[in-house]
């Protein structure tokens, strides 16, 4: 063993039950013991390091996003005018977590978790997720499941007033570019305009104002069991 | 020589006696060490966040124009609050084979806001130079709020065996 300089890495042994020095009992797998490989005698140091857990994260949110937009794709030898706004007269955004029938109490139920596709979860002995429980999620394509929420509310009221003041306006137009050296043409029912000879283009022009509030909740759980051992 | 012979014999007799009762044995050292301990986390974060947000991406043959104003009016506040109710938060997850409850008590936020007056929000493209490109572009302006709450909840236990064996000669 002197001459055995080389550090052997572990190959976890588990066995029902043992006596050895460096094993250790993982919990929540009965008697499984995780056992050192054990080194010839003479000089010889063994290590094991074992650690075991579990950890749960959770995240729920309610977010609201309003404002204006505008997009423009045209090809050469056209105009393209997109313009909005969105001017409020008056908006209330309220976001609330805990404020329900019972103070400072969210509850959040998700069940009915199903896949579509070759993803399966089967549960492990105890029930539930956790020891012994399976997942193959390679061939998974979507998920879909039920969630009910107490204790959570968002509420947005947008209102767009009479007064000059307020406004959500949307102007979008397409059209070929004017002849150079004819004046400034506007395109309407009433005016028509000369346009420079085109071959075949295409543009469009989009404007628009948006008000979306989500709610979100992000689960994660895992538990977790590392073992480390070396002989040498 | 005889005398000599006798002196030498002697010796050898009183070293003998002398260590006998020590016999020769492999001098072996042995130090052990355990460490086993266990770790818990709880913690909690409640995040409120409000701002306005312009953004553009075109062509250089277009004219890009934005603007994002957002005012806040008296009486909006922001309200987050833990532990206050019956004196301690918690967060219990319980996982189930198709889904998942969760409980959280002591945990509570409470946000308004109201705006006021002079808030706009205004996003404008136009094309400009006849350079014989295409023109593409999208421009934005935007008022985003969001409330998070996030809670973590881990735990975890370790040992670590150290054994090391010194062997003398033998």
């Amino acid at each position: 063993m002197k001459n055995f300089s080389a550090i052997v890495f572990a190959s976890v042994i588990f066995i029902g039950s043992g006596t050895s020095f460096a094993q250790s009992t993982i919990p929540g797998t009965g008697n499984a013991t995780v056992v050192a490989p054990t080194a010839a005698t003479g000089r010889s140091t063994e290590n094991l390091s074992l650690t075991n857990g579990s950890r749960t994260t959770l995240s729920v949110g309610n977010s609201t996003s309003f404002g204006a937009s505008a997009n423009v794709s045209a090809s050469e030898g056209l105009t393209a005018i997109s313009r909005s706004a969105l001017i409020p007269s008056a908006v209330s955004i309220e976001s609330t977590i805990g404020t329900g029938t019972t103070a400072g109490l969210t509850k959040i139920n998700i069940s009915n978790l199903t896949s579509k596709g070759g993803g399966t979860v089967v549960p492990g002995t105890g029930g539930g997720i956790g020891e012994g429980t399976k997942i193959n999620a390679t061939d998974g394509q979507f998920a879909s499941g039920d969630a009910t929420i107490e204790g959570m509310g968002a509420n947005v009221r947008m209102t767009i007033g009479s007064d000059q003041n307020s406004q959500a306006s949307f102007f979008a137009t397409v059209h070929p570019n004017a002849l150079k050296g004819s004046p400034a043409c506007g395109p309407s029912n009433s005016t028509a305009c000369s346009y420079e000879l085109n071959k075949l283009v295409s543009g469009n022009a989009a404007a628009n104002a948006n008000l979306s509030t989500t709610t979100n909740i992000d689960i994660q759980a895992n538990s977790f069991v590392q073992t480390f051992g070396q002989a040498f | 020589m005889r005398v000599f012979s006798l002196s030498l014999k002697a010796l050898f007799l009183f070293a003998f006696l002398l260590f006998s009762p020590f016999p020769a044995k492999a001098q072996i050292l042995e130090k052990n060490s355990t460490n086993q301990g266990t770790n818990k986390t709880f913690s909690y974060t409640i995040q409120s966040s409000y701002g306005v947000n312009t953004s553009a991406n075109a062509s250089p043959n277009l004219r890009v124009d934005t603007e994002a104003v957002l005012n806040l009016d008296k009486g909006s506040y922001v309200t987050n609050k833990s532990g206050a109710v019956g004196g301690n938060t918690s967060a219990v997850f319980t996982a189930t084979p198709n889904g998942a409850n969760i409980s959280l008590t002591g945990i509570t936020a409470d946000n308004k806001f109201l705006i006021d007056t002079g808030t706009k929000f205004r996003a404008a493209l136009q094309t400009t130079d006849l350079d014989g490109q295409p023109s593409v572009g999208n421009a934005s302006a935007s008022a985003t709020h969001s409330l998070t709450v996030s809670v973590t909840n881990a735990e975890s236990s370790f040992s670590n065996y150290l054994r090391s064996n010194f062997a003398g000669a033998q």
